[in-house]
């Protein structure tokens, strides 16, 4: 057992290269694990119920993604290593020999991984609350304790993973035939055909996923068709990356000028047998950058945007709406009541009719949920108006005063086809009354026999004050207790408290924001080290290749222009077409992201920094690999 | 003067970890004329490997000189030592040196596309080579599915692609049948009756048997050598063999 045990770390030694991004790709996806377990079961989240979710959800996404890129990574390993334990077969170890030196690899493999994986999980998880109570605004002291379930999760998960690694290994192994391992790969692989019909169907599939994601303008309704978008994009991607780019390939190499080049001349048709073996992977990781920029640009976006919806939203700190009651100024005396002898200003009331509906130009539409151009529109009798702001204004029948949170340019405005001049603006944010959602937001005051023209519904009540938390929850909670009956069988209140409600968003966004980032970390890290391996992989198959041009007179400097060409091309193609599926995807996404709330600009500054963070990562790796490829080959 | 002067080649390897040095050069001087077919002989070990090396520019001696038409080898730098290689030598290995990516005749082209030149100037060049060869039926096929003497073909014929000065050979039968040998011997043959300057390392008396002068190498250093003269190949390979047997027994 000693022996096997001391032959085990010394294959592992040997195989440094190798192992190195296996373990860079253990450790890594053990302590995301471990972290985000560890958070999500700190004593101080406990009751924040969305973040709490998120973390979970998200701990499952990572343990199952990292079975698949383990499993992966893994199989890089074994793949590279083959020949070597084979030669222990042939020297006279028995399978039953090899199985227990592999089994001894496999734990000390587990062990060096868990460890460090938990540890540095640890170190880092005091970080991240940090970071998490950063992003979601509380400022409380966030205590982590040693979580026992993460520890036991952790290494439960993670030994199943190894376990059926190693599994999978020995059925390789034993599988292999160990002559024709010896004997090396060396049967040379036919020229790929060009599929031109699975060619025509990726372009096909995918200017149909194009066409159709530009086109949705209302994609809540669409939500069919969004998905059948992206299904098309996706089968685009496949199909171009596995038969177009071979056919891409094959009309460069016809072309003889470009071809016998010395850089074209071995990239092309290096390419053109590499793509058969690596077009899936590379649209894997084409798809794989599409949904971390998607991800990351999407909840940066969200998460900045956060501070003008609040601002629009929470402008009054306490905020009772009553519908459809007769006495409704009974609960306004009562608001007064409860807040005597407490601080607080700005107590209002007001009496309104609240519609969503559209705002076109300066048509106004009532009802109407076209969603581009929604909008929420109160309107307020001119006599409601001067009676609660304790005001003398007044109106002819075709003249109305305006509010508008967005500001508005127009001298006239029609409601439901009937024109009205503009008499005035009233800055008054107290006219804005409820809080609201959609993009547009008027308040229109009208003379009362001009409304009566229209099929009004029951009017709402407004009741809005500012004070400190304490006292807008103690005023909230009274009046949710209190006994309302009187306000007839019909009524409805709603109470807001801003804080609170501020309080939610934050945690809700933020840990939309949290989640975004750490998944979109974990994809990719995958997505780099699936290249990285790619990439040393070919390096040792075309270290032969490389001797022979070398020999018949390729000089040092161009096999180091073919490396970082080929190279460049596995890196980039599939960043710049996830670039161009985004280009294609950002109307459709603005569109959803502005009915949450989110301004165009927000969204662009958050897509570009993403796009330009992963070139600037993307590109740190490039180098480091076509460095190691060259290493690989050089002489 | 003479195309290819070697002057005093020494060669000695050290290794990285130990004080212990190999000499696997010792003096090593000898002239080629243009034209001339050299084939040089020794056992495994002899240093003929590393002399190869060195009159490919693949290595650096320790001391001594290589001159091609006059121009030191050993003093061209680094950026410029593929481009003469490619412009001045054409090689012949062992194991053929083909790529699989490529077809035959791209296989060809190579030292020319990395000299750049251009397409329509390339073509009349594998035209004029493969029929004398043999294998302009074989153009459009992939190295793997030809015969090792069809590759080997080839791999003469990328190297005269080029017009080189000198074609080095490092055991160009090595990998060969008995048929196919006899026929790259006699296309070696036909190319130096065209003028061509040929130098053989090889293990093979019979190979060596078409030289016009021959060679061996032992511990470093030339041992004796043999001109054809007016002999039959049949003589040739006699006296080899002869020289082989005195070379083994120690004898002088």
């Amino acid at each position: 057992m000693k022996f096997y045990l001391r032959l085990a770390l010394r294959n592992i030694k040997k195989n440094k290269k190798l192992y190195s991004s296996y373990f860079i790709s253990t450790i890594f996806s053990i302590a995301l694990y471990f972290i985000i377990k560890t958070v999500g079961n700190s004593p101080t989240l406990k009751g924040q119920d969305s973040i709490t979710m998120f973390l979970n959800l998200g701990g499952y996404v990572i343990a199952l993604f990292s079975l698949i890129f383990l499993f992966y990574t893994n199989s890089f390993v074994i793949k590279n290593r083959k020949k070597e334990i084979s030669l222990y077969h042939i020297l006279g170890m028995e399978k039953r020999n090899v199985r227990s030196m592999m089994l001894l690899e496999t734990i000390v493999i587990a062990l060096i991984s868990l460890v460090s994986g938990i540890v540095i999980g640890m170190l880092l998880s005091q970080i991240t609350s940090v970071i998490i109570l950063r992003i979601i605004h509380k400022s409380i002291h966030f205590s982590l304790i040693f979580s026992i379930d993460a520890f036991i999760k952790t290494i439960i998960i993670f030994s199943i993973i190894f376990f059926l690694s190693l599994i999978y290994n020995i059925s390789v192994v034993v599988r292999s035939n160990p002559i024709e391992l010896l004997k090396g790969q060396n049967i040379g692989e036919k020229e790929p055909k060009t599929k031109i019909f699975l060619t025509l169907l990726g372009i096909i599939a995918l200017s149909a996923g194009y066409y159709i994601a530009l086109s949705i303008t209302d994609p809540m309704q669409a939500m069919v068709l969004f998905f059948v978008a992206v299904i098309l994009v996706m089968i685009g991607t496949y199909c171009l990356f596995t038969a177009g780019s071979i056919a891409l390939l094959k009309f460069l190499k016809s072309r003889r000028n470009f071809y016998y080049q010395p850089t074209h001349f071995t990239s092309i048709s290096g390419l053109l047998y590499r793509m058969k073996q690596n077009a899936v992977g590379l649209a894997n990781i084409c798809i794989l950058c599409t949904c971390v920029l998607v991800t990351l640009s999407s909840t940066i976006c969200l998460y900045n945007g956060i501070q003008d919806s609040i601002k629009r939203q929470y402008y009054m700190d306490g905020t009772i709406t009553v519908t459809d009651s007769d006495y409704p100024n009974q609960v306004y005396e009562d608001v007064k009541g409860l807040l005597k002898n407490k601080k607080y200003d700005s107590l209002y009331a007001l009496s309104y009719y609240n519609y969503t509906g559209s705002l076109k130009k300066n048509k106004v539409h009532l009802n109407d949920y076209d969603y581009n151009h929604l909008a929420s529109i109160n309107l307020i009798s001119l006599e409601d108006y001067n009676h609660y702001f304790n005001q003398n204004l007044s109106l002819n029948n075709n003249e109305v005063y305006l509010y508008s949170y967005e500001g508005y340019n127009n001298p006239t405005i029609s409601l439901e086809n009937i024109p009205y001049t503009i008499k005035g603006q009233i800055k008054n944010r107290q006219l804005q009354a409820n809080n609201c959602f959609a993009p547009n937001n008027i308040s229109i005051v009208i003379n009362q026999s001009a409304l009566n023209n229209y099929k009004l519904k029951s009017k709402s009540y407004f009741i809005g004050f500012n004070a400190s938390k304490k006292v807008v929850e103690e005023v909230t909670t009274a009046i949710i207790h209190k006994d309302y009956n009187y306000l007839g069988n019909k009524y409805y209140l709603s109470i807001q408290n801003s804080y609170e409600d501020i309080d939610v968003i934050y945690e809700l966004y933020g840990s939309l924001l949290f989640i975004g980032i750490f998944l979109s970390m974990m994809f990719l890290v995958a997505a780099i080290v699936i290249i990285y391996n790619k990439q040393i992989s070919e390096g040792f198959e075309d270290q032969n290749k490389f001797e022979i041009l070398q020999n018949v007179g390729m000089s040092q400097k161009e096999v180091k222009q073919t490396i970082q060409f080929q190279v460049l091309i596995f890196f980039f193609v599939p960043l710049i077409v996830a670039i161009i599926h985004l280009a294609f995807a950002y109307p459709l996404i603005l569109r959803i992201l502005k009915g949450l709330q989110c301004n165009d600009n927000v969204y662009l500054i958050s897509t570009t920094s993403c796009i330009a963070g992963l070139i600037i990562i993307y590109t740190i790796v490039y180098l480091m690999t076509s460095k190691a490829y060259y290493r690989i080959v050089k002489r | 003067m003479s195309l290819l002067n070697v002057k005093h080649l020494q060669k000695i390897y050290s290794t990285r970890f130990s004080n212990q040095k190999v000499e696997a050069l010792k003096d090593v001087s000898f002239d080629v004329e243009e034209g001339e077919y050299i084939a040089i002989m020794g056992e495994s070990g002899s240093g003929k490997t590393t002399l190869l090396n060195i009159l490919a520019s693949l290595d650096k001696p320790t001391s001594g000189e290589v001159l091609l038409d006059g121009k030191d080898l050993t003093k061209i730098s680094d950026k410029h030592i593929s481009a003469f290689r490619r412009d001045n030598l054409g090689f012949v290995f062992q194991d053929f040196n083909l790529l699989d990516t490529f077809n035959v005749a791209d296989n060809i082209y190579l030292p020319l596309v990395l000299s750049k030149e251009p397409y329509a100037l390339m073509k009349p060049k594998l035209e004029k080579l493969a029929k004398p060869l043999g294998i302009n039926h074989l153009l459009e096929k992939y190295p793997y599915e030809i015969s090792g003497g069809q590759k080997q073909r080839v791999a003469v014929a990328r190297a005269l692609i080029t017009h080189p000065k000198i074609i080095l050979a490092d055991e160009p039968t090595g990998a060969l049948d008995s048929k196919s040998t006899d026929q790259l011997l006699s296309i070696f043959d036909q190319i130096h009756q065209s003028g061509q300057t040929i130098l053989m390392v090889t293990h093979s008396s019979k190979a060596a048997s078409y030289a016009s002068r021959v060679l061996f190498i032992k511990d470093g250093q030339i041992f004796h050598q043999l001109y054809k003269g007016d002999m039959s190949n049949q003589e040739m390979y006699q006296a080899i063999s002869d020289t082989l047997t005195m070379l083994l027994s120690g004898g002088q």
